[in-house]
Order: structure tokens, then sequence, then C-alpha cells
């Protein structure tokens, strides 16, 4: 394919600078795309710190609450009554007054005696490894998740005393949907309370939608979490705020905190636009400036081509417009001046290839063109073959250069005689061709009174030199149709 | 208490905040002309009971006449603490069983609000008449006044008012000619929480 420099120009234009956008759209897209996942990193691990700084700061004030409950007196005189029903009633009773969910009592020794939920073996343990571990430190800053019949809840246990130690107040608060929408509210990232991570059967208390919780615990049952994360665009953080001591695979709780990634690249998605839009028009100028350009450029170039293919083909009379004073002027200026050199050399050339170069008259070349055009016509003419009879001898006596000086006299004379009645020309040596435009009658009697004047003595430096001329007649198309 | 139209019988009517007829409107005295107790003419009090079944207070409403005794017997296998803060009469009986069943009296006009320490949802009222004469509205919130001689020191109250926080409201300011419209809506039935059919059916499933 043939691509002519305007395209070629534009293509090289618009190109470099397509991809020089491109290298800074992509440079751009991937910075944007580092720093967003960076913004969510860090939003994430501040939704950890209050996410941790929340749940510890609930569990500081359900155990006020519970504090404040074990100290009402008629509670204590309740639990002192020694009579279960009383015991539960009051349990119950109280419980609700803080909205509990989950109610236990143990005894000073911390075993169970009346309990609304009655705990697993596994799930026993969990708390009872969270009581020791509170226990040891003497301080209850760590918050306590347990399971108790499958179900999550937050734990706080207090002292009951009258003024003896009665036994443990505990109290639960279920760790549901509910409580992972406020705290996706306040941390402003999802929430995702993660039951046995590792086990058979995960389950997901979370803050999203039910078909986002769904989701989730397929993704952590099949072991994809990471293509679950990249499909909802979301980046997520494993965060253990929550010590659990007794840890097993069906009884852990994690806390999984996802944050949107799309919310992180809002602003970058304007950006990101505005960039295209950029890119799009500078590229379109870009195109048209060229266009522009490049029509001023090889606008010139081309008139100059079309002139050099018109003196190609053998036309020689271009206007060529000369434009300023660059190379392309330049380029004009030496198409102009060769122009008129080949048309110079041609008509010399041309001449040449037609006429005798010693008597200047048309050659046999031209004869055989000229008698190839007149057998075309149809029409009658006649061709007279005149020869110098003795000119080889008149050759032999005075010598080629004399001889030559005669011919060119001769024909000079043939010339001025056949003027506008014969086409002459010199075939060859001494013999002569006349083509009359008319039959062979016309022609004899012209050619009676041309021989006549032509056979008179020719003097060239006094000496006169005598000229035997024979001549012999065709008529065509009469005689010969071809030209030989 | 403007009685309108003479010949008519009159009548009050009471409507509650939705506007449904409010049936249990009670009106009662709070000042005798004579103390028909003090005076010595020797009339015995009647002492009737308040019992306690299955924590509810049953009946949940006593009328009573001032210087009536009021008992408290305990049904349940579960103790209660029954007490009131109400200034008619104030009381306290710690944790007791069904064994036993103390009682108080209660000299003076007014309304009594009774409660259990260890059941939030056991409430009692105990309205009493200082002459023990009532009047209540019917189920279409008509209360027949005709037997009424005067306004003064008649009072209307309704159990829900404690809930409201509204006070007795004095005759004086009731009307025969209108609906009387008294701000309080019926308590809500409050569903068995999920802790107490847990226990309950521990208690059922352990007996």
């Amino acid at each position: 394919m043939v691509v002519n420099f305007r395209t070629r120009l534009l293509l090289l234009i618009a190109g470099g600078i397509g991809l020089a956008l491109f290298v800074v759209v992509v440079a751009i897209v991937l910075a944007t795309r580092q720093s967003v996942s960076l913004h969510t990193e860090r939003e994430l691990e501040v939704s950890e710190r209050v996410l941790g700084q929340l749940i510890n700061y609930r569990d500081e004030q359900l155990r006020q609450s519970a504090y404040v409950l074990a100290d009402d007196f008629g509670f204590r005189q309740a639990l002192a009554s020694d009579d279960e029903e009383t015991i539960i009633s009051a349990l119950t009773n109280h419980a609700q007054r803080l909205n509990a969910d989950l109610v236990m009592l143990l005894n000073p020794q911390k075993e169970t005696l009346l309990a609304s939920h009655s705990l697993s073996t596994g799930e026993r343990a969990i708390f009872d490894a969270h009581m020791e571990a509170e226990a040891i430190t003497q301080t209850a800053t760590t918050a306590a998740i347990i399971l108790a019949e499958d179900d999550a809840f937050q734990v706080v246990w207090v002292p009951v005393r009258a003024p003896h130690l009665l036994g443990w107040l505990t109290l639960g608060f279920a760790v549901d949907r509910d409580l992972a929408e406020q705290l996706q509210q306040l941390t402003n990232s999802y929430v995702h309370f993660v039951i046995g991570r590792e086990s058979l059967q995960p389950r997901v208390i979370s803050s999203a939608s039910e078909r986002i919780q769904q989701q989730l615990e397929q993704a952590l049952l099949t072991g994809q979490l990471d293509e679950f994360l990249s499909h909802e665009e979301k980046q997520a953080r494993w965060i253990s705020v929550i010590a659990t001591p007794a840890d097993t695979a069906e009884n852990s709780i994690e806390v999984l905190l996802t944050a949107s990634i799309g919310s992180a690249a809002q602003p970058f998605n304007a950006l990101r636009t505005q960039l295209l839009v950029i890119v799009i028009v500078t590229l379109l100028v870009t195109v048209v400036v060229t266009l522009v350009a490049s029509r001023r450029f090889v606008e010139p170039l081309s008139v100059l081509s079309r002139v050099a293919d018109a003196i190609a083909r053998g036309q020689y009379k271009q206007k060529i417009p000369f434009i300023g004073r660059d190379e392309v002027g330049t380029l004009a200026h030496a198409l102009d001046s060769m122009q008129s050199a080949i048309e110079e050399r041609e008509k010399e050339i041309w001449f040449q290839s037609q006429h005798d170069v010693l008597t200047g008259l048309a050659n046999q070349r031209a004869f055989h063109e000229y008698a190839y055009h007149r057998l075309q016509r149809q029409e009658p003419w006649s061709l007279i073959v005149v020869n110098l009879d003795n000119f080889r001898r008149l050759n032999e006596m005075f010598g080629r250069s004399i001889c030559d000086e005669l011919l060119q006299q001769f024909a000079q004379r043939l010339e001025r005689l056949c003027a506008d009645k014969f086409f002459l020309a010199r075939l060859q040596g001494d013999e002569f061709v006349l083509i009359y435009d008319g039959n062979l009658d016309h022609a004899e009697v012209e050619l009676k009174s041309v021989l006549a004047a032509a056979q008179e003595n020719i003097v060239m430096q006094q000496v006169s030199y005598s000229l035997a001329l024979s001549a012999g007649m065709v008529e065509a198309p009469r005689h010969a149709q071809e030209r030989d | 208490m403007s009685v309108a139209a003479a010949n008519a019988p009159p009548t009050l009517l009471f409507q509650d905040a939705q506007g449904a007829p409010l049936a249990g409107v009670i009106l009662f005295q709070t000042q005798a002309s004579e103390d028909r107790h003090s005076d010595g003419s020797g009339l015995t009090p009647t002492v009737h009971v308040m019992d306690q079944v299955q924590r509810q207070f049953v009946p949940d409403l006593l009328l009573v006449a001032a210087g009536d005794r009021v008992s408290f017997p305990n049904s349940d296998s579960i103790r209660h603490h029954v007490y009131s803060f109400s200034p008619t009469r104030t009381f306290d009986f710690e944790l007791y069983g069904n064994a036993e069943a103390p009682s108080v009296d209660f000299p003076q006009a007014g309304f009594v609000i009774v409660g259990c320490n260890i059941h939030d949802n056991m409430i009692g009222h105990i309205v009493v008449s200082a002459t023990g004469e009532f009047l209540q509205s019917d189920d279409q919130g008509a209360m027949d006044i005709s037997s009424l001689s005067t306004d003064d020191g008649w009072y209307a109250w309704h159990p829900w008012m404690a809930t409201a926080g509204i006070q007795p409201i004095a005759a004086s300011d009731l009307t025969s000619a209108s609906v009387n419209v008294i701000a309080v809506e019926a308590p809500q039935a409050r569903p068995e929480t999920d802790l107490e059919s847990r226990f309950r059916r521990r208690l059922q499933g352990g007996r």
C-alpha cells in the first residue's frame, strides 16, 4: 500500500503524541490505583482501631451496668434467698433491665448455677479461658466474645456480694446483625464477625446485605475469599481484637473488616474522566493541526510532483508557481529550468532523428513515417524516386568532401523547387524521394519542371559540375498498398 | 362539672388518646364530710385481698374505703417483694413466700401503685375513696353521675394515667356537655422475652 507523505506525517505526529499520552494515562491510572489501595488500607487501619476501642468501650459500659445491677439490694436479696425459682425470676427480670440476651449465675468457684443458655464443652472452655485470663491479669480491659448454643455473645461477669461473695453474675449481649450495623456506622467499614473461619461450616454475622453475608460464608467455605473480595471490589483486613485464648477451629471468632475500593476511587474516577477528555481533545487538536500544517508543507510539493509528472509525459510548458525561497522554491526553479532544457534537447534529438545530417532534408525514417501515414489515408498519391546517376563517378573524380558539398547544393535546390509541391526526403547516398499529393498524371507535369530545373549544372568555386538525374514513379494506392 | 341538661340523666363520657371509649375511669372522693372510722362509730374495717398469681397482682385493681386493710398473699412458688412508694400509703414487704400474707391499712384517700421489687412487670393499683363510694365508666366510656350531689372532693382517675404521669382530674374540670378526653393509651401487650421462655422451659423441663 502506498502511503502518501501527508498520511505518514499525520501518523507519525499523532502516533507520537498518542503514545506519549498513553504513557501518561497509564502512569496516572497506576498511580491512582495504588493511591486508592493505600487509602483503603489506611481506612481499614483506622476502622480497626475504632472497632477495637468500640468493643472495649462497650465491654466497659456493660460491665458498669452489670456492677450497678449486681449491687441492687432487692436483687441480692433474691439471690440470697436460696430459692431457685425466685433467683431465676430475679435474674431474668434484672437481666432484662439491661437488655441482656444471656444470663448466667456462677457460684464463687465459677461453676454454673443457673444459665439461660447451655454451653457445650468447647464453648465453656472459651468462656473459662476468658475468665482465667482476666483473673490472672486482674484487669478487665479485654472484651470477651464467646459462643453459646452456636450464637455469639459479648459477655461480662461481675461478682455479687452480700457482703460475702454470693457468686458471679454473667451477662451476655448478642453479637448480631444489629451490632454489626452499628459498628459499621461508626467504623465506616463493613464489619463481619466470622465464627469458625477454618471450620467446615464457617458462619458470618455481617453488617452487609444478606446476599453478601451468604456469599462471604460460601467464599470462606471454599477458601476463595480473595476471589470474592476482588469480585466485590473490596479490600479486607482480619483483626483479632477479641482475645480467644481457647480457640479451636469450630469456635474461633474473628472480625473481618472490608472497605469498598469503589468509594475510595470515586474522586479519582472524575479525574480519570477529565483525563480521558483531555486526551481525546489533544489527539483531535493534533490531527487537525497536523492536517493543516501538512497541507501547507505538502501542497507545493504535490504541485511540483504533478509538474514533474507532466514533464515526464512530455509537456514542457508547465506553469510552475514559485513558492518561497526555501528548498521547495529551489526545487521549483530547478524544475522550471529543467523542463526548458529537456524541451530544447528533445527538439534537437527529434530533429536529428527525422533529418539527414548532411543535407538537412527529411531522412529515410521521416520518409517511412510519412509514407506510412499517407498510405493510411487511402487517397491517391505518387512516389517519385530520383537518382543522381553520375554521383558515384563524381565521387571518384572529385573526392568525398566536394561531393558532399555537391549533395548539399543539390538538396537545397531540390528543396527550393519542391516547396509546396512535393515532400522531399533523402533516402541514402544519391537517392532522393519525392511524394506528390495526387495521381501520377499531375505528378508528372509538376515533376518535369522540377527535374528540368534540378539537372542544371551546379557551379562551386568556378567549377561547373553537370548532373545526370533519373526518376521512377509509382502511384499509391494504385500500385501498392504497403509502404515497401 | 356543669350539669347542662336538667331533665336528661347527667352522664360523663370518656375517651382515650386514640378517641376510643375509655372504660374503667374511677371517680373517687378524697375527703368525707365526716370520718366514719375516727368518730368511733364502730364500723369494722374491711380486709381486701390482692393476690399474686403467676407474677401478676390479682386483681390488679382494688377499690377500698379509707381505713380498710389490704392483704397481699403470695400464691406463686416464687417469692415476691411487694412495695409502694405512693404518698397515699408507702409500705415495703421484703421477699416473702406463700407462707406469709402481709397486710397494710389505708387510712388516707387517694391512689396507690403497688409493685414487686424483683418483677418489674407486676403492677397493681389500689384506689382509696374517703367514703368508700366509687363511680366507674362502662365499656362505652359513659359514667352515670346522677347519684352525685356535689363535685367537691371528687376526682377522676384511671390506672393508665399512672403510666402517662397524669394526676387525678378534679370532677369540677370535667364536663357532661362534651366528651372528656384523657390522653392515655392502653399498655402494649408484652410478649414473653427470650430469657423468660428459656428459663420457663428450663423450669418446666427440670420439674
